[in-house]
Parts: structure tokens; C-alpha cells; sequence
């Protein structure tokens, strides 16, 4: 597998007269992990949804798939979910792939499997979605962004509520994926993960402030001349 | 065909296999056209309340109203006004779901918005109309009858039943992840704009379809009951659809036959739709036993 490498040209996001996001020029490449980071209110999740083809945007994004076109993998920031709804996380992960339709009797489907023994999310698979503290949930959003076996996967703050094993077991997978060849671009407020894993980081607050390695921008930051607004 | 159909419950009536009011055509075309409405609107229900829409519903299903008495003003027959019902419901989704992809007012109030217009608009052309026909056909509309379900009504009926389990087998997936998360819908290219569109074009043509038996006022109910009472009952989604399906076409049955074998004369909607209330209660029932059972383990 080899991920794509990603092109932005003049990429800028304007909804409702309101500018979320200034016009940036970024280059990402493939088979890389990249990081994402920025204060609140910032852009990132913007960016991310530009990527993901969730928003209408200005400008160009260019992905440039090795191989062919595949499927990329969006995992959206973590949101309440209804408690007392009763879809299970079997029910979640096959609306997104399973050919049956999700109201007939369940008969096994080799992707939800292979990806529930990767996450490691059997015992998850029976519980409604809004029982699952958000550790869980994060685990069933990341097994739902593998499912189509995407070489490219979009992250938006999946440590967000997880504890310190759920992100050792969610970091090892992203190992894994990026190991295998695969793209990473996640949005992340943990700086020792950043440093630890991103090869590159892109700090965004209202436009691209700098795009650097990890390492580079946070010495960088903690000069005055960025200010250290969110460096958390 | 229905001509057979007929005769096959005449024989059940001869044999003493069925009670006797099988033998009237109009009982046995509402028993069918019950047959299909149950599933039709269970299975949709489920949909409309986890997109938390049973509001929409409410509006589509008064959007009726209007539709009737504009046909009945044009000069359609009072009791098949068929072209101004289709056309007036479902261009008032339609255009409901084009208003609110081009404002910022919150989806609720508009949909308030929407369903007082149609229910103010109705109200008034059925005076108009009370004037032109006999007034026990506005009752009918308003509150459905068993009377009235005639052998074209049923192919109608047949027809987008077999539209709605066509999309069932094929879209439900996406149309459920699209309702529970449009953003990962999208990631995935599934056209969530023509979901959005084809769900409100949905409601309306099974609210059209179900009119004729439930009533303007009270067929948005049944799109929402069944599926409020298996909400609580069911443990995934397979089960709600289940319970969904099972409580709209035993309200059905029950409402349209019950009245008619004890000879009461109520109103087949209010019958319907009292029937789902008292599923609902049973709901409500089993799911506080169940909580506080569970409570009570730990």
C-alpha cells in the first residue's frame, strides 16, 4: 500500500460570509504521518473537512494516489450520540459496508471482521453507541474510518476522551497503518504526541502559521514571537 | 385479481373459518391495503425518529388536507383526488427541504412554519369545499374510513410499497448512516443531498398513500408511534425495525377491524392510532420495568 500524497493550492473556506479559513498553500506528502495543531476556534477541523470533501472550499486540492484511486478514511471529531437510541456498534459498522441491509439478520462480512480484530472492539459490537464511554466510541469511529481499507486516513483529535491504554492501542494501529505505507493527517493537541509520532505539523490558526516538523515549530513557539496560545 | 382475492374470503366466511364481515368487499380491501400501509410506515418510522423528524411527518401528513380540498375545488372526485394529493404533498416537501438548504432558520421552526401553513390553508379551503359536497366526505378526509379503499387505491398503495422495500434492500444502510452521521456519509460519497431529498419525497408519498385509511389529521402518527414505542423496547436497530413494523401493521389491523366487528362507529384512524397508544404505553412499560431492573442489579 502506498498513500497519497496531498496538494493545496489557494485552499480557502468561506460559509455563510463568514471566513473559517484564509487561503493556504500546503504540501503533505504521501506514506507520511502529518500532524495538525492550532488554537481552538483555529481552522483545523475546517481544513480537515476541506480535505475530506465536506465543505466547499476556494482554491485546489490535489490528492495524488500512487496506485489508483482508493478510498480515503474520515473520522469526524467525537459527538454526544443519543443513549437510549438502539443502534449497537455492529449496527454503525455495517451501514458503512455491509451489502445487507442492516435491518436483516447479520451473517458475518469479512471487512467488519478483520477491522473489529484489529481495533480489538468485540466486546464493544452489542452495546448501543451512546452507552460506550467516549474512549470506546473514539475506537468504534476509527474501526468505522478503516473499514474500507483506505490508504489515506483524516483524523480529527481521535485521542480526544481516551484514556492512556485506549491511546496506546490507538497509536499502535496508526503505527501499524503508517508502517504498512499509509497517509495520516491528524489534528492533535497532545504535544508529546505530535513530537513523538508526526513526521511534519502544520499550525493552523485562522490561515497555515508554519508547517515544519513537530520539533522545529514547538522551539519555535516557545519564542514570543508566535506566542504560545495553545500549547497544551 | 382482486375480484379473486374477494371470493377467496367469501369461501373463508362460507366455511366459518372467518367471522362473517369478510364478506364485504370494502373490509377485505381495507384489511390489504393494512397489510401494506403497516410495514410501509413502520419501516419508514424508524428512519424519521432516528433523524429526530416526527415533526416533518406531523406537516407532510396535514399537507394532505390542502391537497384534498384543492382537488375537490378543481373538480376532482371527492373521494379519489388523487393528481392535487400527490402533486400538493409532494411539492410541499420538497419544497420544505429546498427552503432549509437555503436558510438559517433552525430546521424545527421551519418545519413549524410549514405545517401551520398547510394546516391554516387546509382549514380554509375546506370551508369552500364543505359548501360543494356532502360534509361526511370531509370527515372522511380528515379522519379516514374503511369505506373508501377501493381496488385503485390498493394498486397505488402496491406500488410504492414496492418502491419503499425496493429502497429498503438497497439504500437503508446509507440512508441510516447519512441520518445518524451526514459527515461520514459524505466522506464516503454518498450523495447525501439526493438522500436528504428522496427521505421527504418518501414521507410524502407513503402519507398519501396512507391517507385514504388513517386521515389527514392523524396519519403522520402512525409514521411516528410505531417507532417511538420500538425505539424503547428494541436492542439494536434490527429489533426496532422489528417491533416497528409489528406494532404499525397490528395497530392497522386491529384499528380497521376491531371497530367494524364490535360495530362501534369510530372514526378508522382515531381507531388506528388509539390502538398505538396503547402499544406505546406498553412500551413505555416494558422499558421502565427493564430499567429499574436493571437499577436494581447494580
Amino acid at each position: 500500500m502506498m498513500g497519497p500524497s496531498l496538494k493545496l493550492q489557494g485552499l480557502g473556506v468561506t460559509i455563510k460570509g463568514m471566513t473559517l479559513l484564509q487561503p493556504l498553500n500546503l504540501t503533505l506528502s504521501g506514506s507520511l504521518w502529518h500532524g495538525i495543531a492550532g488554537p481552538n476556534g483555529g481552522g483545523k477541523s475546517t481544513l480537515l473537512k476541506a480535505i475530506a470533501g465536506l465543505h466547499n472550499h476556494r482554491g485546489q486540492i490535489e490528492l495524488h494516489w500512487p496506485n489508483g484511486k482508493n478510498n480515503i478514511g474520515y473520522m469526524p471529531q467525537l459527538s454526544p450520540f443519543d443513549a437510549s437510541l438502539p443502534v449497537t456498534a455492529l449496527d454503525f459498522l455495517r451501514m458503512h459496508c455491509d451489502k445487507r441491509p442492516v435491518w436483516r439478520r447479520y451473517k458475518g462480512d469479512p471487512k467488519i471482521a478483520a477491522v473489529v480484530e484489529r481495533v480489538g472492539m468485540q466486546k464493544l459490537l452489542s452495546k448501543r453507541l451512546g452507552t460506550l464511554s467516549s474512549g470506546e466510541r473514539q475506537r468504534v469511529l476509527l474501526a468505522c474510518a478503516l473499514l474500507n481499507e483506505p490508504h489515506i486516513l483524516l483524523l480529527d483529535e481521535p485521542m480526544a476522551g481516551v484514556d492512556k491504554d485506549g491511546r496506546e492501542q490507538i497509536l499502535e494501529i496508526l503505527v501499524d497503518f503508517k508502517a504498512q505505507g499509509g497517509t495520516i493527517v491528524m489534528i492533535e493537541h497532545d504535544w508529546q504526541i505530535l513530537q513523538q509520532h508526526c513526521d511534519t505539523l502544520a499550525w493552523i490558526d485562522g490561515g497555515l502559521e508554519a508547517h515544519d516538523t513537530p520539533t522545529a515549530i514547538f522551539d519555535n513557539l516557545q519564542a514570543p514571537t508566535l506566542g504560545m496560545r495553545h500549547a497544551s | 385479481m382482486l375480484a379473486n382475492i374477494h371470493s377467496f374470503f367469501s369461501g373463508l366466511v362460507d366455511s366459518g373459518m372467518l367471522p362473517s364481515m369478510f364478506g364485504y368487499g370494502f373490509v377485505v380491501n381495507a384489511f390489504i391495503a393494512c397489510l401494506m400501509i403497516g410495514p410501509l410506515l413502520g419501516m419508514l418510522g424508524t428512519l424519521v425518529v432516528v433523524k429526530r423528524l416526527a415533526f416533518l411527518s406531523e406537516a407532510v401528513g396535514h399537507s394532505a388536507l390542502t391537497g384534498v380540498s384543492i382537488g375537490i375545488l378543481l373538480g376532482e372526485p371527492a373521494t379519489e383526488p388523487w393528481i392535487s394529493l400527490f402533486a400538493f404533498s409532494v411539492l410541499f416537501s420538497l419544497t420544505l427541504q429546498w427552503v432549509r438548504g437555503r436558510t438559517t432558520v433552525p430546521y424545527d421552526a421551519l418545519i413549524g412554519v410549514f405545517l401551520a401553513f398547510a394546516l391554516a390553508m387546509g382549514a380554509a379551503l375546506l370551508m369552500f369545499v364543505a359548501k360543494k359536497i356532502n360534509a361526511h366526505l370531509v370527515e372522511q378526509v380528515l379522519f379516514g374510513s374503511i369505506l373508501t379503499a377501493s381496488a385503485y387505491d390498493l394498486i397505488i398503495l402496491a406500488v410504492i410499497t414496492a418502491i419503499v422495500m425496493a429502497l429498503a434492500f438497497f439504500s437503508a444502510n446509507q440512508a441510516y448512516l447519512n441520518a445518524l452521521s451526514p459527515d461520514i456519509a459524505r466522506s464516503l460519497r454518498i450523495p447525501v443531498t439526493l438522500h436528504d431529498y428522496a427521505f421527504v419525497l418518501l414521507i410524502a408519498l407513503v402519507t398519501v398513500a396512507a391517507v385514504k385509511i388513517i386521515g389527514a389529521i392523524l396519519v403522520g402518527a402512525l409514521l411516528l408511534i410505531p417507532a417511538a414505542s420500538a425505539r424503547l423496547m428494541a436492542r439494536d436497530l434490527r429489533g426496532m425495525v422489528g417491533f416497528s413494523v409489528l406494532i404499525a401493521t397490528t395497530s392497522a389491523l386491529i384499528g380497521v377491524l376491531l371497530p367494524m366487528h364490535m360495530k362501534w362507529a369510530i372514526g378508522t384512524g382515531p381507531a388506528i392510532i388509539l390502538v398505538a397508544c396503547v402499544w406505546f404505553i406498553i412500551a413505555i412499560s416494558v422499558f421502565t420495568l427493564r430499567k429499574g431492573s436493571s437499577a436494581a442489579c447494580a
